[in-house]
């Protein structure tokens, strides 16, 4: 991904002087935040928008804000022609054969998930746009189980759960809105999927009062409809996937980056999460992508001293960044994600939110 | 970040907005969230006349006016309640007793909660159209409160609560107010009672401090307890915990999502589903894709479908294909022990595929036609749609045995053949024997093999003039209450003083034209007095004639969208029976002021024509204008007229124009085509009932005049329909007669080729009219009219449309081979023609007396397709009306002749019309009857009185009847054969027939 900043609003001398703070061990960080793996405080509600079937509001403690409406709608599947092409099966396995049927009836398909970006300002064809609403919503459509696994244990991903029958499916719609006085220069990706991830877990699928192959008819009961994403929540439980923004400068891994941050960043990786189907682990990477640090399009600090030689590297001196991460650093970032539990720390958080909009729900129609 | 949520406590407004959330389910599949805002308010009053608290905040609507308060300050009381009581009845309750609160002694004082009325409206709009109607009625003081809309009582659903529970929740939350409220402001306030069936609601109640009672509690109360109670409906019973009784007739229906799904993919079927006439165990369901009718056979495939029903049915598979039964079935008389649908169907199990290939096959067998007799059958899956209808019929005395004031379960047994015997429950039995009964049907669950309903009302004693009359009209939704005070409102306040002005500047004169120098003459029938036409014909100087046609200016009397148009827009057509005639329009109109009396000036709406010697029609005109009729004409005295060598005056002179131009008229339509048709009319000319009235049965005569009268208004309807489909392209409301599919005459065509070798050449009108007239039989001279009489029946009945809802080629008139129609020469009986008369109206610029108004209605095809269709239900329903009163009549007047001579039989010819397996239908001419003839009813050579038996041949259309063991002395009968057969009017065992004086027709022998 191509950087996002047009231009640095930092002097090199500035550049440097966090640089060499976020690089000691443990990290200085210019908020004062004294862990790599500390988030920000953000504020969140769900069911904001009463016409969609889910929604989110979602605000950064750096007064970005982003909101996130689901819609449903139901669809006629087109019918796939090479279903027919079936890997050969012999006799022996024909006693699966109904499992796998059954499986491959309830796939879904990943173009049953749109989702659309609205930065104001931006137009809609915009590349760097296209370029984020797809990382938002590749995640998302991700087949889960994209082999037959051993056990019983079949979880479905977000498309396979929008198969109504073999003639009729969900097409969801995730419609995101950034508000930001930075656009997408705030490398806005964790904001976004966060307001998506709310957004998607408050999304409720209308009942249908028609059965089996029937042409779907709903239930006129709003409250009759069940959640897209179950709220019972289990460890093991489908959620919608969570993307982060890593920082790694020199060898520290620092996540929910500042906008200072940022701009002396080594390297940025983007890390998908998303709840694990193993019961032994809590979480697991879906993607890792690197993404193009600010800090390589930044002036180059002049020595006060002497002039400056090609190469050399004069400590406290600012040097734009060039090349990538060490493959050891990029070990740290997905250990720190996936072993040191920031990922099930995040999803739990999200989870506790849920469970405290649940509560104030029930208080206020208590009232 | 602020928060975007609303509803939050912190939220000012919250408390006054709530908001309401469903979803909906397009019929294009699409299913979507509905979120509905409403804004709370608290100056809705409680509208009693006690509370002056709501008399000073209630506001005023948009004319400025506060609406007054309804809720009497001194309401009834009852044994519970001395002091009187308000109700709040909830939906169930409605439902089901909707009869209870139209009642004028009772149920005064009614809160109708808008959470309520929206429930009712979703299930049943009738029911919701007469709670709206009660709710305008001034002196039933129903009060329509706007429950949701008052902060203090509108509901916001709980979590997890269903929607019952909610509305539940509401009305009694609205009752508590009603009860707080009314404390507040008056020191003996009226109690609020609560009206409910469900146990769950009362005990809630009960504990909230609120009076609850079920609906038959509440009418146990009141004085005329014994007939109110029979009105609660049986459903209101069944509420009270019936468990589902182990035996189970019918199958299940399919669920709405199955049969939408079905339906779409064409493997099921929606049409009205009709019961056939001779066998109550065949019914017949027209679905659109395909020609003939589907069959229905037996009980448990119709399933619990009454005729008139909106069915969906699944095709049966080809080995269940049957034959149409050659049999005559009647409930009474078969057994009810031995039920006839014994044959239990084996549910086969079949794919969605075969299904499909099923729907070819009935292609197939429906184009083969005769060849291959067995029929597609079929099973209803589900209801579409109930046409339940309040039904007029009489207490079958022997199932029930009357014991004291208890209550006992009876079969009604209606009228209309086709319906099955009800179930109610009385407590009246013996005042309701031997009458005329009013009732409705409730419900049909699977666990009771007839349909359960209730009594609603006595007409009084059988074969009482009155009471039959009544029961006719009921029968088929005539409607013969008086007009009411707001149409009769709407007449001229000069009444039968209204004149035409005579100043000629008068806005009444705007835009007319005065043609009262010509002389027009009107010819009815004898002692006509509602006259819609009239006509003249004079010579023009280059050798042609100008005709006129001088129709009734009634569109200028009834304004549009005023009540006296909105009641003949629902009554649709006058209609006439034997000893009444129920008009569409008030008397003063009708048969004084747009009646074109002779010698009186009146307005009409003329179509003018030029047209040469030859009737060729040179250009046509349309004007308003004013007439002066010179003599109203009956077509017997202006036959006489024309005939007299010796009149030579100017009028006789231009009567005989008309005649000539008719006949020339005539011979084009003939040989364009159209078809000389024939129902099985008699006139009936009862105006001495003392005579011999059986004199009084005549066969409609046809004199030339009447064809001159038809000649010329077929000729202005067709005019006006040009014009005003080329004004009104989209909303003209024209006339057509679709041409009938080929398969429609299979039958017919099969036995004439058969029976007498001829051929019935169906491949146009003008064919159809060519081979008719082959069929001629010199030795019968009534057998040509009677195959006409079956063609009628083969055809397509004519019906009014929207010239926008069908393409141009689809106007055509069949039976009159017309390119384009319309009705425009009656507005005084049709209302059709009326809409006619403004759109003519509009179409040649007239301006005068509020015709701006019209515009916008003439416009509006929504609104004009739906008139359409109740104009369509309303003639057909009179036609069948004024035929059912004749058939009345002639069995009454069948009755009065045996009375005053006893010994005297009625010998007439008669003529076979269908042959089945166990009788015969014969058609006798002179009293325009046709009737079943049994087995028992054949008259046989030495008669023994034994059990009859039959050989029935059903290629040949023959029928032998015999006594048991002697088929040599049998009688055999074949269709279209003439038969001497003796009439009478017998008083028969069943209940069914009781009353209707079915006329017995015995087969004399041969």
């Amino acid at each position: 991904m191509p950087s996002l900043a047009s231009s640095s609003p930092f002097s090199p001398a500035e550049l440097a002087y966090l640089h060499t703070s976020l690089s000691s061990v443990p990290p200085l960080r210019p908020d004062a935040r004294s862990l790599g793996t500390d988030f920000r405080p953000l504020r969140a509600e769900t069911g904001v928008l009463p016409a969609v079937n889910g929604s989110a509001h979602v605000g950064f403690s750096d007064g970005r804000e982003a909101i996130v409406g689901v819609k449903l709608e139901v669809e006629k599947t087109v019918e796939r022609k090479n279903t027919g092409l079936k890997y050969h099966v012999d006799s022996a396995m024909d006693i699966d054969m109904d499992e796998d049927e059954r499986r491959k009836q309830a796939m879904g398909k990943q173009e049953w998930v749109t989702l659309t970006l609205t930065v104001p300002g931006l137009r809609d064809d915009d590349p760097n746009l296209a370029f984020l609403e797809e990382m938002l919503r590749e995640p998302l459509a991700v087949p889960l189980s994209t082999a037959p696994q051993s056990d019983n244990s079949y979880t479905m991903s977000l498309q396979d759960s929008l198969v109504i029958n073999s003639r009729w499916h969900w097409h969801v719609y995730v419609d995101v809105l950034l508000i930001s006085p930075n656009g997408l220069a705030s490398y806005p990706l964790p904001l976004l999927s966060m307001a998506a991830h709310l957004a998607l877990r408050d999304t409720r699928i209308p009942k249908l009062k028609s059965e089996g192959e029937e042409d779907p008819v709903a239930d006129d009961d709003w409250m009759a409809s069940t959640y897209l994403y179950p709220r019972k929540v289990v460890t093991t439980s489908p959620r919608p996937p969570v993307i982060l923004l890593v920082l790694v400068v020199g060898e520290n891994v620092i996540f929910d980056p500042s906008r200072e941050e940022l701009a002396v960043a080594d390297g940025i990786v983007a890390v998908s999460i998303a709840s694990s189907t193993d019961d032994d682990k809590d979480c697991k990477v879906l993607a890792v992508r690197m993404v193009d640090s600010p800090a390589r399009d930044t002036m180059k600090g002049i020595p006060q001293s002497e002039e400056p030689q090609k190469g050399v590297d004069v400590p406290g001196v600012w040097r734009p960044r060039v090349g990538g991460v060490k493959r050891s650093v990029l070990k740290a970032v997905i250990k720190s994600v996936v072993v040191d539990g920031v990922a099930r720390d995040v999803m739990s958080g999200l989870d506790g939110f849920l469970n405290l909009e649940d509560g104030a729900d029930a208080g206020a129609n208590a009232v | 970040m602020k928060s975007l949520k609303r509803g939050l406590a912190a939220d000012p407004n919250a408390v006054n907005i709530s908001s309401k959330v469903f979803i909906r389910s397009a019929k294009s599949g699409r299913v979507q969230k509905v979120v509905r805002e409403q804004y709370l308010r608290k100056d809705i009053p409680c509208s009693s006349l006690l509370c002056s608290a709501c008399a000073s905040t209630a506001v005023a609507d948009a004319n400025g006016v506060v609406p007054k308060f309804v809720l009497s300050k001194r309401p009834a009381g009852t044994k519970a309640f001395p002091d009187g009581h308000y109700l709040i009845p909830d939906t169930n309750v409605l439902l089901s007793g909707m009869d209870l609160f139209e009642e004028s002694g009772h149920f005064h004082d009614v809160v109708i909660l808008q959470t309520v009325l929206e429930e009712l409206k979703n299930r049943s709009l009738p029911l919701y159209n007469r709670l709206m109607a009660l709710t305008r009625s001034e002196d039933k003081r129903f009060y329509l409160f706007f429950n949701e809309f008052r902060s203090d009582t509108a509901v916001r659903r709980a979590d997890g609560e269903s929607i019952n529970d909610r509305n539940d929740r509401s009305v009694r939350k609205a009752a508590a107010w009603y009860t707080s409220h009314l404390a507040r402001v008056t020191k003996k306030p009226p109690v609020i009672v609560v009206l409910t069936n469900d146990q769950e609601n009362r005990r809630k109640s009960k504990k909230e401090g609120i009076n609850a009672l079920s609906l038959r509690q509440y009418v146990e109360g009141l004085d005329d307890a014994d007939r109110l109670l029979d009105m609660v409906s049986q459903g209101a019973e069944g509420q009270e915990g019936r468990a589902l009784q182990g035996e189970l007739f019918y199958p299940e229906y399919y669920s709405m999502t199955r049969i939408m799904t079905g339906i779409k993919a064409g493997t099921l079927h929606q049409g009205v589903f009709n019961v056939s006439p001779y066998n109550y165990l065949e019914g017949t369901v027209k679905v659109p894709a395909f020609d003939k009718p589907l069959l229905v056979l037996g009980r448990e495939a119709s399933n619990r479908s009454i005729s008139g029903d909106v069915v969906v049915v699944e095709i049966l598979p080809k080995d269940q294909w049957k034959v149409p039964s050659t049999q005559i079935l009647d409930e009474d008389t078969v057994n009810q022990n031995d039920n006839p649908d014994n044959e239990e169907q084996e549910e086969s199990v079949i794919t969605e595929n075969e299904k499909r290939a099923l729907q070819e096959d009935v292609r197939r067998a429906h184009s083969a036609g005769a060849d291959t007799r067995a029929q597609p059958t079929c099973r209803v899956v589900g209801i579409m749609k109930r046409n339940w209808r309040q039904l007029v019929g009489t207490i079958d005395n022997v199932s029930g045995s009357a014991t004291g004031n208890r209550q006992t379960t009876v079969f009604l047994v209606p009228m209309d053949k086709r319906i099955p015997k009800i179930r109610i429950r009385t407590r009246q039995v013996e005042e309701l024997i031997g009458k005329r009964i009013v009732a409705t049907i409730d419900s049909w669950d699977r666990d009771t093999r007839y349909p359960v309903g209730h009594y609603i009302r006595s007409l009084g004693e059988l074969e009482t003039k009155e009471a039959e009359t009544e029961a006719l009209l009921l029968e088929y939704d005539v409607q013969y209450r008086p007009f009411p005070k707001a149409v009769l409102d709407c007449l001229p306040s000069e009444g039968h003083n209204w004149k035409v002005p005579t100043d000629t500047s008068d806005p009444g004169w705007q835009g007319r034209r005065d043609l009262r120098n010509i002389l027009v003459c009107s010819i009815d029938p004898p002692g006509c007095q509602d006259i819609d036409d009239a006509l003249h014909a004079r010579p023009l100087p280059n050798g042609n004639f100008e005709v006129g046609v001088h129709i009734a200016d009634v569109s200028n009397f009834v304004k549009p969208n005023n009540p006296m148009d909105a009641e003949a827009s629902s009554r649709g057509t006058t209609v006439y029976l034997v000893d009444k005639r129920i008009d569409m329009l008030p008397m003063l109109l009708g048969t004084d002021l747009c009646s074109l009396k002779p010698h009186v000036e009146r307005y009409a709406f003329s179509t003018l024509w030029e047209v040469t010697p030859d009737a060729e029609v040179v250009s046509a005109s349309f004007t308003k204008s004013v007439i002066r009729s010179r003599e109203g004409f009956s077509y017997e005295q202006a036959q006489k007229r024309i005939d007299d060598p010796t009149a030579t005056d100017e009028l006789t002179q231009s009567m005989r124009t008309l005649l000539s131009l008719s006949q020339k008229l005539r011979q084009k339509r003939m040989d364009a085509g159209a078809l000389n048709l024939s129902s099985p009319e008699v006139r009936i000319e009862a105006d001495n009932e003392s005579s011999d009235s059986l004199a009084d049965v005549k066969t409609k005569a046809q004199l030339a005049t009447n064809s001159l009268v038809e000649e010329f208004m077929l000729l202005a309807n067709i005019t006006v329909a040009r014009k005003i489909e080329s004004v009104f392209p989209q909303t003209a409301l024209l006339r057509r007669h679709a041409s009938p599919p080929a398969s429609n005459f299979a039958d017919l065509s099969d036995q004439l080729k058969r029976m007498r070798g001829f051929e019935l050449d169906v491949s146009s009108s003008k064919a159809l009219a060519d081979s008719l007239d082959q069929c001629v039989d010199p030795t019968h001279p009534f057998f040509n009219t009677l195959i006409r009489i079956m063609a009628t029946r083969c055809m397509t009945s004519a019906e009014y449309f929207c010239s926008g809802s069908h393409a141009a080629p689809e106007f055509r008139h069949y039976g009159l081979a017309s390119e384009i129609y319309t009705h425009f020469t009656s507005p005084i009986r049709r209302y059709a023609d009326l809409l006619v008369h403004r759109q003519l109206a509009y179409a040649i610029g007239y301006e005068g007396g509020g015709n701006e108004i019209a515009d916008e209605s003439l416009r509006n095809k929504g609104k004009l397709e739906r008139v359409c269709q109740n104009l369509n239900f309303r003639h057909r329903n009179a036609q069948l009306a004024g035929r059912a009163s004749i058939e009345y009549y002639v069995g009454q007047a069948l009755k009065a002749r045996a009375e005053k001579t006893p010994g005297a039989a009625i010998d007439v010819e008669g003529y076979v019309m269908r042959v089945f397996e166990n009788g015969i239908v014969v058609f006798v001419p002179q009293f325009g009857i046709e009737g079943l003839v049994r087995l028992e009813d054949f008259q046989l050579k030495n008669d023994e009185a034994a059990k009859r038996e039959s050989i029935f041949d059903a290629d040949g259309y023959t029928l032998t009847v015999f006594e048991k063991g002697r088929e040599q002395q049998g009688v055999t009968v074949e269709l279209f054969q003439q038969l001497k057969v003796r009439v009478s009017s017998e008083e028969k065992s069943g209940a069914r027939e009781k009353g209707k004086r079915r006329v017995r027709i015995v087969v004399l022998s041969v």
